[in-house]
């Protein structure tokens, strides 16, 4: 440690240091050589401290330097070339040091010789016998997609499942949350960047596909769709696979979770599209069958709006909201428990919850006018609306009754909006409405379709009696449902027990009337028209109701059905006023304990403990 | 600077801390020691944003750390115990990235790594990559980190931990040239010869409770009044105790088996001064003078009981 009073240092090139108090720094004037401004600016001297390696040079200025405002039209360019000149960091950081590990370089090398290879012994296999080479292109370009979208499956996930695990295990993650990025901005420099590199893969493998254009029976332009989808599906994979991990804190067990529930749902998916091939190409007639038949079907209905409505904007809708939803997870799982955790996913529900009725309309318009089949798919539709609805209504069964303590100054929209959350109570209402909203959406797109396909209704169609059934009803179970999840939540503080304990509740609620039905009267259910009683309270009561309706119920039946579809709905009205009223009774406690504790922390007592004046 | 308001926390069933309440001056080092398991790191996290107190509050510059942690962060720097750090990208990518992070603007962005960079010494290993580094430099290398948004506030947690004695020296150092320029540093450390020598305030917590906070005179003296000092004299003549008994302020004069003189007095430093001033104007040759300097070590002991925690 140097003496403040030693002699000036002559060897020095700034001038000597003199001793006594630091004033702030100062603005340093902009100078021709960047980087070196800070150090040889003119900045408040203060005694120098001796080093092994020889004596300091002039304190260096850490504070900001003054910029020149900029013009509209600069900040208008500023904002649209942002993410070009200055990317995420998070993007940059993450690519170089993906780039940096040999096992990456491996990897990339493997997969493509092993794609490469199991294609052209495909080829050579299905080309042996008398097959048209037409028929063996198509072939190529299913085993090429498949293997690449079954690989990168299995690896996206858990490539993605160490984004934010490995930062806490390193203890990286602290350093990265008090450099103040935001949790929005963190989560989408990881998704960028760790799907950045899988699309990085597959265009190092695309390459390969090559091989089928030799064969013909594949176009250039079902190549590219068959690209934007796999695509689209990797992004949702590594978009679990964050949420997954901004969860855990365990490397190990984000990947094999992450993995061991992507593969088998990405296997059911791929065997419903392939379902759905089939099916188009009894209707439409396309060229190409497997899981890719999408690709050329595209094509051949790229002119009509049946194609586009099945083949880009309903997957498409399914698959950007299921993206949007694990996103929003991740930005929620980043986040302290005593943080704002909701609004991420409200701002998703927000969007999925009005969309999925105007998604719900999609297969409505394509069986348009087919009116019996209307009222079925409709009937159909709004079980996956109220579906929809529960999963949404169990999404925000998981939050605390108070909102968080951390507060920025509201603005006004912010303040309007404080009545949907954070908190449980406010929360409880936009989870009740966004629930509610799909299923009575979809059933009254529904009932619209059907006087679209005939204004005139023959007397004695129930189809809107069975679709007004069905909307309110699975609204008014999902509300019911809804409530009871953050009732339990607010009881166990544990968002994953309320709902466990809500699903269990709901398995039993649909089980027991079934059992009870045939416990009491074996042959219940084989009057065609007739409600059982007791499945008049089941969450599955709607659904059954909708279909006797459909069908010409009798009147008990339909009387049956309201008298369930009413409980539901007073049991929603119930459980929400108690949520309303429990969440009250904290916050007049939580005010009366700060009160109590504002008053116990006097001034004074700080300044006798510390010896402060 | 840093307030700390009756803060009390538990871990599940275990008490972490009792009705913490200290303040962290302006422009000063201050010390925070403590057994291990007494409730330091838990303290510091508060701080940090990074825990919300069960009961009490903590202001940083005047910010609840609960209520706007957005804005403590703004002005505060913190370097972990144990910290990690990125290892396949090299020092000046680390900085960039954390520059970015921080939203320093693409223009001032390199200006400020260069800043960093000189006063923390990092120069010569910028281009080197992170694993590559010394522990000692990764050190540097974090407290470089926490000083890109020229925050107010530094907390340091175990800055000297596992480092050689010259990392030691240069950590030191480098603390010493934040305060100059005008940072308020908060150490914690169980080196407590390391805190003497650069703490102007300390605190003492044991077992979540703070025992003693405040400057390291007030309470040293607060504990026990008199201070020591060994003298050695070249050939000190017979009975020369006996006349350095008769010295302002001695309390009392023993010989050491050493042959130094250590003497018990009265007073602070202007005390010591009027006896090395007697012994010169007594024509003893005075070699050396030795003030007791571990007075933190003290009082630690003193003020800590060393139970088991």
């Amino acid at each position: 440690m140097s003496d403040p009073n030693e002699p000036p240092d002559t060897s020095s090139p700034v001038p000597d240091p003199v001793p006594g108090p630091v004033p702030p720094p100062v603005p340093v004037p902009d100078s021709d050589r960047p980087g070196l401004a800070a150090a040889s600016a003119p900045a408040p001297e203060t005694p120098r401290v001796s080093h092994p390696d020889g004596p300091r040079r002039s304190r260096p200025s850490l504070a900001p330097q003054p910029v020149a405002a900029p013009s509209f039209v600069e900040r208008l360019k500023n904002l649209v070339l942002a993410p070009l000149r200055d990317p995420n960091p998070i993007l940059l950081k993450e690519l170089r040091a993906t780039f940096r590990t040999a096992l990456f370089i491996r990897f990339l090398y493997l997969l493509t010789g092993v794609v490469a290879v199991s294609v052209l012994l495909g080829g050579a296999m299905i080309g042996e016998g008398n097959v048209p080479p037409a028929e063996v292109g198509r072939a190529l370009f299913q085993i090429f997609f498949c293997l690449v979208l079954g690989v990168l499956c299995l690896v996206a996930p858990s490539y993605a499942a160490t984004a934010v695990t490995t930062e806490r295990e390193t203890r990286t993650y602290e350093s990265l949350v008090l450099s103040g990025m935001g949790a929005w901005r963190i989560v989408w420099g990881k998704f960028i960047a760790y799907f950045g590199s899988i699309v990085l893969i597959v265009v190092a493998i695309a390459p390969v596909i090559g091989v089928a254009f030799l064969f013909g029976g594949v176009s250039p332009g079902a190549v590219l769709v068959a690209f934007f989808w796999t695509l689209v599906i990797l992004a949702t994979a590594v978009s679990w696979g964050l949420a997954i991990s901004a969860r855990l804190d365990s490397t190990r067990i984000s990947i094999v979770l992450s993995t061991v529930l992507f593969v088998p749902i990405a296997m059911m998916l791929t065997g419903i599209v392939t379902a759905f091939g089939d099916e188009a190409r009894s209707e439409w007639g396309t060229p190409m069958d497997g899981p890719f038949w999408f690709a050329e079907a595209f094509l051949q209905r790229i002119d009509t709006a049946d194609g586009w409505a099945a083949l880009v904007i309903l997957p498409g809708f399914v698959l950007g909201s299921t993206i949007w939803f694990f996103l929003a997870s991740s930005v929620a799982g980043l986040r302290h428990p005593g943080e704002d955790r909701s609004t991420p996913l409200k701002q998703w529900a927000a969007f999925v919850s009005p969309a999925s009725v105007v998604a719900g309309a999609i297969p409505l318009g394509l069986t348009y006018p087919a009116m019996p089949g209307i009222t079925h798919v409709g009937i159909f539709m709004t079980v996956v609306a109220g579906l929809l609805g529960l999963f949404i209504g169990l999404t925000f069964a998981n939050e605390p009754p108070l909102p968080p303590r951390a507060r920025s100054t509201p603005s006004t929209i912010e303040r309007l909006l404080s009545v949907i959350g954070p908190g449980a109570a406010g929360t409880t209402r936009f989870a009740l409405v966004a629930s509610m909203l799909p299923p009575v959406g979809v059933a009254t797109v529904a009932v619209i379709a059907r006087h679209f396909a005939s204004p005139a209704l023959m007397p004695g169609d129930d189809g809107d009696a069975a679709l007004f059934v069905i909307g309110v009803g699975n609204a008014l179970v999902t509300a019911a449902f809804t409530g009871l999840a953050i009732v339990f939540r607010l009881w166990s503080r544990n968002g994953v027990v309320a709902r466990l304990l809500s699903l269990v509740t709901l398995a039993t609620a649909i089980l027991v009337p079934v059992l009870l039905s045939l416990v009491l009267q074996p042959n219940v259910f084989d009057y065609g028209n007739r409600l059982p009683p007791l499945m008049a309270v089941s969450p599955i009561g709607p659904l059954w109701s909708s279909i006797l309706l459909s069908e010409h119920a009798s009147f008990e039946s339909v009387f049956l059905a309201f008298l369930g579809i009413a409980g539901y709905g007073a049991a929603a009205l119930a459980l929400w006023l108690g949520i309303e009223m429990h969440v009250a009774r904290v916050r007049r406690a939580d005010a009366d304990r700060r009160a109590a504790r504002t008053a116990h922390v006097a001034p004074a007592a700080v300044a006798a403990s510390t010896g402060a004046p | 600077m840093i307030r700390v308001e009756n803060v009390s926390h538990w871990f599940g069933a275990f008490r972490a801390l009792t009705d913490v309440t200290l303040e962290v001056p302006s422009n000063e080092i201050f010390g925070f020691i403590g057994p291990n398991g007494a409730g330091k790191t838990t303290t510091i996290r508060m701080m940090a944003t990074l825990l919300e107190p069960d009961v009490g509050r903590v202001l940083v510059q005047g910010i609840d750390v609960v209520e706007h942690p957005d804005e403590v962060r703004k002005v505060l720097g913190f370097m972990p115990d144990s910290f990690g750090v990125y290892d396949r990208i090299t020092v000046d990518e680390y900085l960039e990235f954390f520059a970015a992070a921080h939203g320093i603007v693409l223009g001032q962005r390199r200006r400020t790594i260069e800043a960093v960079i000189e006063l923390t010494e990092l120069g010569a290993v910028r281009d080197r990559l992170v694993q590559a580094l010394s522990k000692g430099m990764k050190q540097r290398l974090a407290i470089a980190r926490t000083l890109l948004h020229d925050p107010k506030v530094l907390i340091l947690d175990e800055p000297a931990n596992g480092l050689d004695p010259r990392a030691r020296i240069e950590m030191r150092e480098l603390i010493e040239e934040l305060r100059r320029l005008g940072k308020t540093v908060m150490l914690s450390s169980h080196i407590l010869t390391e805190l003497s020598d650069m703490c102007t305030s300390v605190a003492i917590l044991e077992r979540g409770r703070v025992v003693a906070s405040g400057s390291v005179d007030t309470i040293g003296r607060g504990l026990r009044p008199e201070r020591g000092v060994k003298i050695r004299l070249l050939a000190p003549p017979e009975g020369v105790d006996g006349l350095l008994a008769k010295a302002p302020n001695v309390l009392s004069v023993e010989r050491d088996p050493d042959g130094a003189y250590a003497m018990q007095y009265q007073g602070g430093d202007e005390a010591l001064a009027d006896i090395v001033d007697f012994a010169v104007r007594e024509r003893l040759r005075i070699v050396r003078v030795e003030p007791d300097q571990n007075d933190l070590e003290r009082i630690f002991l003193e003020v800590t009981k060393g139970e088991l925690q």
